[in-house]
């Protein structure tokens, strides 16, 4: 922290490439042959796409701006999985070009890629994205609804389609989800779906099982801790496969899965510094720390670990603890981290470390009142610095101040207004 | 049957009665059920029924020799299927009906009772239809269903026509090597008669034996091909001359010649295509996995069978990368006869094989994980009854555990054990190709701890001798980096994993 400053990001490359490899193995156990397509908008940090690129995943993107990401990184069209609502022509146009695997949100999209397959003369292998209801997850608003019929429909119209083919199927059941027997349910419907569209002559090269696998977090709402809630990857992967393999029509399709949080959660973790510690008139202790919800979003959705860090001479281990509300440094009201949490003793100075905060808490920060902070990379206890802390040089640059507005200093003597 | 208690109730109940008279017998030897299923004891026992059906009568006491000779039938079967089936892979055919009927009739001719069938109408219409038929027809097209009629041991026109479209119904490729076996004897027989007299009542037997034998050999027991199908009506030829030459010292011991001859040159060609000393595989001639000879049509369809352990891909029996835990030569179980398997199990990064100390069985990591089929073949026998061992107890008795036999060839057969209790997913007679499902790993029979037993053997018998054999296009895996091997032993300690295509990426 010394040379990096605080707050501070810490990636774990250990850990991240861990939890790759432990995902892959469960799933790879049991099916024959499996992809792992990262989740960019996850975490799109160049040193964590790149590492797990070295591991053999795939770039999952959801606009083309991280289309651009993974293009910068060197990872060729053909490993790139371009999902989402919003596909400019521009960036269709490319992505039929490279290769990309394309997953159809909706009729207008397909209407697009058809008129560019058209332009440039092409036949695009293509899947269509679907939505279902599992259980009490009904998200309708991606891609073609199974139930109502709509899949099929979709189905129908790229296969009737001259310049698109059929190769793959695209569901992404939620977010954070805790029951693996939910994913078997969706793993029956995607199968069954696969096979009535055997008679239209579709064989499917690959079934694209999305996300939504749980980290090592607890949220909010939630009763049993994550050690105790978050299913492993065996558990999910004993729910998938098994299913996929009973019902699939052979030869079996390629699996591909997006995970994102699953991967990239536990391997990174904030470390602040306490500003001041407060009373509250409730006789509540409060405890103002440099990082706020503009570096961790996401604390909406869980109960961080909150840890003290023990730096040498700063806190005696073996202290009582007692019970204190974090706060950010930013000027607003809302600005709570978590309520009531076990700490020692804590000083201005003092070191805390926010865990498992790699999901989502970079990509979604912001730069209220406070620029972003260094992002460092551990590696066998060597540290290399991934990105550079955000500086006024850096924020300036893109504003563009007129001419006019330029600030003068008051006169001397004020100036009459007529 | 019901055709005989029409015509002839006596020969209709006494082939009832050795139908039953076998299957029982077959009962209190404690045949598995399965194979009491196929009707091989109902089948060679109702054969004797029939035969000795006409001597019956109103006669109780021919009646118990009957039901006595099916029941020795039963007998004989239970032998043979031991020597012929279990141990050479050859079908039983009619043999055990042909030993036990003959040594009947033997005793029978040696006390002076009558050996000459004969057919009993007893509704006097039926015998007017039967002359109207026969008329009707010429010689050649007569002869050809009254053969055909011999497999039920009558001498009739009608039965022969009923029994040919029953024929037709069930394999059209076999409906016409009856034909081409009855043209290929007919011309036997022409060509004997220049050389030397046929005597009368030979045709008959000649031809059905003829018949037999081109269906037998034509796409049933052998896989149809050209080669296959020559073959098939060479050996009638050779049957019809057998039968022609054994007929007059068989009659004059008042034997008849029944299927002896088909019997004989039909087990003698499996026999030589399905050993070792010639390679019938080179020259179009595979046949037929016991467990799958239903119908030409379907035995066409079968996968590609192979005849020696050089010609087989071994693909590695499971998903992902796993690890050896014994190898050939193992000095805990891989020794003498059992010298050339693997056993492998799934390990973590430290190198451990379950989480915590292992005190249950799900608490390894290769325990119910999916096995599949390391090359293509056919399923001939599954066990899923045994349970599964908590560690570290083991089962010596049932030392296999749960376990799926696959035959890839005539005697080359893979074994896969110690499978979870009811974790298998395939059934006897299905037909598999390379990574099929075929059940999961567990922990049962000799097992300590869960882990998934592969061997290459030679019989269908569990536990037989193993093969040496290599496995076919893997990774084997140091420090996380795999090399390709094309053919190898994966040793003790070895992490290996089929070679895996992701589309598009730089695996």
């Amino acid at each position: 922290m010394q040379s990096y400053g605080s707050p501070l990001y810490v990636v774990s490359e250990s850990v991240l490439r861990r939890k790759y490899a432990e995902l892959y193995r469960a799933f790879s156990l049991r099916y024959p042959s499996i992809a792992i397509g990262y989740s960019y908008k996850t975490n799109y940090l160049s040193a964590i796409c790149s590492i797990l690129h070295q591991e053999g995943a795939l770039a999952e993107v959801v606009s083309g701006f991280e289309y651009e990401i993974a293009e910068s990184l060197g990872v060729p069209g053909n490993q790139i999985i371009f999902n989402g609502p919003l596909k400019r022509p521009a960036e269709l146009t490319k992505a039929i070009s490279q290769g990309a695997r394309i997953h159809i949100d909706s009729y207008d999209e397909l209407a697009l890629i058809e008129e560019i397959a058209q332009k440039l003369g092409r036949t695009v292998p293509v899947a269509i994205r679907m939505n279902m209801t599992v259980g009490p997850l009904a998200w309708d608003r991606f891609g073609f609804n199974l139930e109502d019929g709509q899949a099929m429909d979709a189905a129908h119209r790229v296969i009737s389609s001259p310049w698109l083919k059929l190769v793959g199927l695209h569901e992404h059941l939620g977010t954070f989800v805790l029951d693996p027997d939910l994913y078997r349910q969706m793993a029956e419907k995607l199968a069954s779906f696969a096979r009535s569209l055997i008679e239209y002559g579709v064989t499917l090269e690959y079934l694209d099982i999305g996300g939504g696998y749980a980290s090592h977090n607890t949220l909010h709402d939630q009763w049993l801790p994550a050690d105790y809630a978050t299913p492993t990857f065996d558990q999910y992967a004993d729910a998938i496969c098994p299913t996929l393999i009973k019902n699939l029509p052979q030869p079996l399709p390629l699996l591909i899965m997006e995970p994102g949080r699953a991967l990239v959660d536990e391997a990174v973790q904030m470390l602040t510094s306490v500003v001041s510690v407060r009373n509250m008139t409730s006789g509540q202790k409060g405890v103002v720390i440099d990082a706020g919800v503009n570096l961790l979003s996401n604390v909406a959705w869980y109960r961080y670990e909150i840890r003290a860090a023990t730096l040498a001479g700063s806190i005696s281990a073996g202290s009582i603890l007692e019970e204190v509300n974090i706060y950010g440094p930013l000027c607003m009201n809302i600005d709570v981290l978590q309520h009531k949490v076990a700490l020692p003793p804590l000083r201005a100075g003092d070191v805390l470390i926010i865990k498992n905060v790699g999901a989502y808490n970079f990509t979604q920060s912001t730069q209220f009142i406070q620029p972003r902070p260094a992002i460092v990379l551990i590696n066998e206890g060597e540290v290399e610095l991934i990105r550079v802390a955000e500086n006024m040089e850096y924020i300036k640059q893109l504003d563009k101040v007129p001419q006019r507005l330029q600030y003068k200093p008051k006169q001397k003597a004020p100036r009459a207004k007529n | 049957m019901c055709f005989f208690l029409f015509l002839n109730p006596w020969v209709g109940i006494s082939a009832c009665l050795g139908a039953v008279a076998a299957t029982l017998l077959a009962h209190a030897l404690r045949v598995s059920k399965a194979l009491i299923k196929t009707g091989l004891f109902s089948l060679n026992g109702s054969l004797v029924g029939l035969i000795l059906g006409p001597y019956v009568g109103n006669n109780i006491m021919m009646l118990l020799i009957t039901v006595a000779g099916a029941a020795l039938a039963g007998f004989i079967l239970y032998v043979l299927l031991i020597q012929l089936s279990f141990k050479r892979g050859l079908p039983v055919l009619t043999v055990p009906f042909v030993i036990s009927s003959w040594v009947v009739l033997l005793a029978l001719h040696y006390l002076d009772a009558e050996t000459t069938p004969k057919l009993i109408f007893l509704f006097d219409w039926a015998t007017r239809f039967e002359s109207a038929i026969a008329d009707k027809l010429s010689t050649n097209l007569s002869l050809f269903f009254r053969s055909l009629s011999w497999i039920f041991f009558q001498d009739s026109v009608i039965l022969g026509i009923t029994a040919f479209i029953i024929l037709l119904l069930h394999s059209r490729i076999m409906g016409f090597f009856a034909q081409a076996g009855f043209l290929v004897s007919m011309a036997v027989i022409s060509l004997i008669q220049v050389f030397t007299g046929v005597e009368s009542g030979v045709e008959v037997w000649a031809v059905f034996n003829s018949i037999f034998i081109a269906m037998m050999l034509g796409g049933l027991f052998v896989t149809l091909t050209v080669q296959a199908a020559m073959l098939a009506l060479t050996a009638a030829a050779i049957g019809t001359a057998i039968t022609v030459f054994i007929h007059t010292p068989l009659t004059a011991q008042g034997l008849p010649v029944l299927n002896f001859p088909a019997n004989f040159v039909t087990l003698l060609v499996l026999g030589i295509i399905g050993g070792s000393i010639v390679k019938a595989h080179k020259f179009g001639l595979n046949p037929v996995p016991l467990v799958n000879v239903s119908s030409p049509e379907k035995s066409v369809r079968l996968p590609k069978i192979f005849s020696k352990d050089k010609e087989i891909k071994l693909a590695l029996p499971f998903w992902g990368v796993w690890c050896v835990a014994q190898g050939n030569h193992g000095n805990l179980t891989h020794w003498g006869k059992g010298s050339y398997a693997w056993d492998f199990v799934v390990l973590d990064s430290n190198g451990k094989s379950s989480k915590g100390i292992g005190r249950l069985a799900e608490d390894y990591y290769c325990f119910g994980l999916p096995v599949i089929a390391p090359a293509p073949g056919v399923v001939v026998k599954v066990e899923d009854s045994v349970f599964d061992n908590i560690p570290p107890d083991i089962n010596a008795e049932q030392n296999w555990g749960n376990h799926v036999i696959i035959q890839h060839g005539p005697n080359l057969y893979s074994e896969l054990s110690h499978f979870r209790y009811k974790g298998i997913a395939v059934k006897v007679g299905q037909s598999v190709v390379q990574g099929d499902l075929l059940g999961n790993t567990g922990n049962s029979g000799r097992s300590m701890e869960p882990h998934l037993h592969y061997q290459l053997q030679k019989t269908i018998t569990l536990g037989s001798t193993t093969v040496p054999t290599k496995f076919s296009d893997y990774f084997k895996y140091d420090d996380g980096l795999g090399t390709l091997i094309k053919k190898g032993v994966p040793n003790l300690g070895d992490f290996v994993s089929n070679v895996v295509q992701i589309p598009g990426s730089q695996v």
